[in-house]
């Protein structure tokens, strides 16, 4: 792009055409003062407190943020001028501003009271009264407090450019005006708390931090939320050890689920103590009984039924420390390769074969998104938020697959309301023969012309769309697909090797593998692959499977159908943060350590390597999961020596090629998978396990396991109901 | 507003606006639906067929077009030809703007107020006056101005301007 030369305060730089005023002067290391403006909205003008003197215009003073800049322009960004019109506007805000700033959450990091200490003001001109509206109480999470609003808009611009929901607006007029909802009713939304995060003021607060913390008290911790499978950057926000409130990192983007969702882990409920099974009833007892206990009837189950009659669930919650010692402990300490996670069933056909995600961010930069899971925002928020960005932001087209209506409708250049299986048959069609209807032709005419493509993959795909999807990207330039990926590390899980026909890395399971393995990890290993979660299962009733180590999952909270036959087990050890369902069950329950109390890596559904990092000290007695079984193992006679998960994750790079060089906050590529392009399927069908989402809230967008049941802020979510 | 008052009030404005109204307002948003930034004139024929814009109408127009129901709130509450409450059949509306006001329309208005026993923004018990304050009707060489649906009285005196009304069944 050409550039232009701007002279801002005295220094020549050299901008890009199209740059703004303020972009130049950022540029340039010149601060320019703003309220209404965000990098991430469009330019608005609403506050006027970033004019800048431009010589030669007619005007005295120019709006920044508005303005674009032309060549050769000669700017000031401060001059007596200046700071009087800056602090008039300053002082026009205040005449209804409250002022309550001992009592505002905000205070310490409010851009008003900033900028007011920073032009100081003196006594107000204005003998007006202050505009007192009491606060609004009424919304779940989210209060307002409008006197304190300074009508920036940034939260009706954020809620409709980025998130295309459009819950705020500005209403009424003049003196009037505020921003509200219709007829003021509560908020209906999805709870974000972007416009929170965006609001200069304390106009809009949480209740999950309210009264919690002044802001320059909290510290904070770069980590990875552990809800869905985009792995969100957040910052743990702790005061004296404790988590306050979180916020985003990376992604600039968090939504209910990770901003407000992580006070499951404090739930009063938490597992603190190990329990074991003493006449029938579950009591406390001490880590090393526990210990002993898992240790001993392991043992004795080995040599009475055979290794292959004990089997493991991992999670896809854990970090991929945790999983890569669990499937290790089960393959050279056990012995057998009965391991799996319940997820595959939740999983879509393909993924990891024909299906590597792109770079979520760089969704923008293709010339057409088509949407084949019309909850693609529910199930991954920064998915749904990437798609709004590029529609709005870059101007990409949208073709939605919805036979209902939600907030893509509002933003698709074409909606084809059918089901998926159809929509893909009448887009092959078009795209083959030109015949179809007219909304599947406009559809296919434009995936024809893009020179590249975005398919967002659904969350399960059917044997039918399965080869459908392949027909269609067969037919199309260049397409990228990205699949939608429910749980923070099934991603990593799978790395892991947490599969039974599948060493870490991806390596099937056979003599040579074997043997490559046996040879790493200096250990006899089983010769052949073992059952999968569905087998597992269905091993357990006829008594094929005796012993049954579930490390972070519920499956008897996600099916309750499954609690029957889990009581038939011999033996039944459970590790989690909670007393769940399963649990209840188990003969040994161990307290896990939750993501927030401790390090690892999750690698999220771009299979981007991340790092998770302590904010908390573990509750009560709780351990990390790797460090559990580590115990275990070496209490059956294995050989784990881990001092940290920082010696797990230097093993890990020594056997997944795909982590050698894997630099963190860094994909792995497709090429580095020896099942790229492959048929393996990675997912798992069942017609009678775990058939049914759990879906523990009015929307799937609040649901995610039994993990967010827990979670008493997103518990307060209410839906506003009215008829039309 | 509290859920309930909601409810409340949506009970009340489901008596007003019956299925007529709704397939009325249906073709208006079928015409329109399509055209960028239309919102104004859906709005503005919406309210002849109801009368006003209570909230159900606004969330069903809204839901034409495409549109978040906050900003069609935002919109029928920025501008004062929009009325969210019922309107009498015939709107009065007594000029208020400086012109007017010098003329001595404010005896005018306290007179209607006091003769037809309401207060500014209200409707009359019968439902057949409502009442309005407005700024500047661009009409100030007739001063001071009373507006009644829509004909246009200039130089009324408080004294007579109840004679004017009363024309009005």
């Amino acid at each position: 792009m050409p550039n232009m030369t701007v002279t801002v305060d005295g220094k020549k730089i050299e901008v890009p055409l199209g740059s703004t005023i303020l972009e130049a002067c950022t540029a340039a290391g010149s601060r320019v003062p703003t309220l209404c403006h965000d990098n991430k909205l469009h330019p608005f003008g609403a506050c006027r407190i970033c004019l800048v003197e431009v010589e030669g215009t007619p005007r005295k003073f120019t709006p920044s943020c508005t303005t674009p800049a032309t060549d050769n322009m000669v700017v000031k960004t401060t001059s007596p001028g200046l700071i009087e019109a800056r602090r008039m506007v300053l002082e026009l805000l205040l005449i209804k501003h409250p002022l309550d700033c001992p009592v505002c959450d905000k205070a310490g990091e409010c851009s008003l009271q900033d900028l007011v200490h920073e032009y100081g003001l003196g006594p107000s001109r204005f003998d007006a009264e202050k505009g007192y509206l009491p606060p609004d109480y009424e919304s779940a999470i989210i209060e307002r407090n409008i006197s304190r609003c300074i009508l920036c808009g940034k939260c009706v611009r954020i809620c409709d450019e980025q998130n295309a929901v459009g819950e705020w607006a500005f209403t009424r007029r003049g003196t009037r005006a505020r921003i509200s909802t219709d007829f003021d009713r509560p908020l209906d939304c999805e709870f974000c708390g972007e416009c929170v995060e965006i609001c200069p003021v304390g106009a809009l607060t949480t209740r999950q931090f309210k009264y919690k913390a002044r802001s320059w008290n909290l510290e904070g911790t770069a980590s990875v939320c552990n809800y869905c499978g985009c792995g969100c950057g957040v910052s743990y926000e702790t005061r004296e050890g404790r988590i306050m409130r979180v916020g985003p990192a990376r992604s600039n983007y968090l939504c209910t689920k990770g901003r407000f969702g992580w006070d499951a882990v404090h739930h009063a409920e938490r597992l603190t103590t190990p329990k074991m099974r003493v006449n029938g009833e579950l009591v406390d007892c001490t880590w090393d009984e526990a210990l002993s206990i898992i240790a001993t009837n392991l043992k004795v189950i080995k040599s009475r039924h055979g290794a292959e009659k004990i089997g493991g669930l991992g999670s896809v919650r854990t970090t991929n420390e945790d999983s890569y010692v669990f499937q290790k402990f089960l393959r050279t300490v056990v012995e057998t390769n009965n391991i799996d996670t319940l997820a595959r069933l939740k999983t879509p056909k393909g993924l990891n074969t024909t299906f590597f995600s792109g770079e979520l961010n760089k969704m923008a930069s293709h010339e057409v998104i088509l949407v084949l899971d019309k909850n693609v925002g529910e199930i991954n928020p920064l998915t749904g938020i990437e798609i709004v960005r590029a529609v709005n932001k870059k101007d990409r087209k949208l073709i939605l697959v919805n036979e209902e209506f939600n907030k893509f409708n509002k933003i698709a250049t074409v909606v084809l309301p059918t089901s998926t299986v159809n929509a893909l048959e009448d887009l092959v069609k078009a795209l083959s023969s030109g015949a179809g209807s007219e909304e599947a032709k406009r559809a296919a005419a434009m995936l024809k012309a893009a020179k590249n493509v975005a398919i967002i993959v659904p969350a399960q795909l059917s044997n039918n769309e399965f080869p459908l999807i392949r027909d269609l990207a067969g037919k199309l330039t260049e397409v990228t697909y990205y699949p939608l990926v429910r749980r923070s590390n099934f991603q990593g899980s799978l790395d892991m090797g947490v599969m039974p026909s599948y060493y870490p890395g991806y390596r099937k399971i056979d003599e040579a593998s074997t043997a490559d393995f046996a040879g790493l990890w200096n250990a006899v290993l089983p010769e052949t692959t073992g059952m999968n979660a569905v087998e597992m299962i269905k091993a357990i009733t006829p008594g094929k499977l005796a012993a049954l180590y579930i490390m972070g999952d519920d499956p008897a909270g996600s099916d309750p159908g499954l609690k029957g036959i889990l009581q038939k087990l011999e033996f039944l050890v459970v590790q989690d943060i909670f007393l769940t369902e399963t649990a209840k069950l188990a003969h040994v329950v161990l307290p896990a350590a939750s993501s927030t109390e401790k390090s690892g890596t999750f690698t999220n559904l771009e299979r981007r390597l991340q790092q998770v990092n302590k904010a908390e000290e573990p509750i009560g007695e709780s351990r990390p999961d790797w460090e559990i079984i580590q115990d275990i193992a070496r209490k059956m006679g294995g050989s784990m020596k881990y001092g940290s998960t920082r010696d797990i994750l230097a093993e890990i790079r020594s056997v997944v090629p795909a982590y050698k060089d894997l630099a963190l906050g860094a994909c792995w590529s497709r090429e580095k998978s020896p099942l790229a392009g492959m048929a393996d399927d990675l997912s798992l069908t069942s017609d009678s396990i775990m058939k049914q989402e759990v879906i523990t809230a009015e929307r799937l967008l609040f649901s995610s396991g039994m993990t967010i049941t827990r979670s008493h802020e997103i518990r307060t979510i209410r839906h506003y109901k009215i008829e039309v | 507003m509290s859920n309930e008052a909601v409810a409340q009030q949506t009970a009340t404005d489901n008596e007003v606006i019956g299925p007529e109204m709704y397939r009325k307002i249906d073709a208006i948003i079928e015409k329109y639906k399509d055209k960028p930034g239309s919102l104004i004139p859906v709005l503005q024929q919406a309210q002849d067929v109801c009368g006003y814009l209570p909230h159900i109408v606004q969330r069903y127009v809204a839901k034409g077009m495409k549109m978040s129901p906050s900003v069609v709130f935002g919109v029928a509450t920025f501008y004062s030809f929009f009325t969210l409450v019922p309107r009498g059949k015939h709107v009065i509306r007594v000029c208020l703007g400086t012109a007017c006001y010098v003329k001595r329309s404010e005896e005018i208005l306290e007179k209607i107020k006091d003769e037809l026993d309401l207060e500014v923004g209200e409707i009359t018990r019968d439902k057949k006056y409502s009442l309005e304050a407005v700024r500047c009707l661009g009409a100030c060489g007739l001063a001071p101005v009373v507006v009644i649906g829509q004909d246009t009285y200039g130089d009324v005196a408080a004294t007579k301007v109840m004679d004017i009304i009363k024309k009005y069944e």
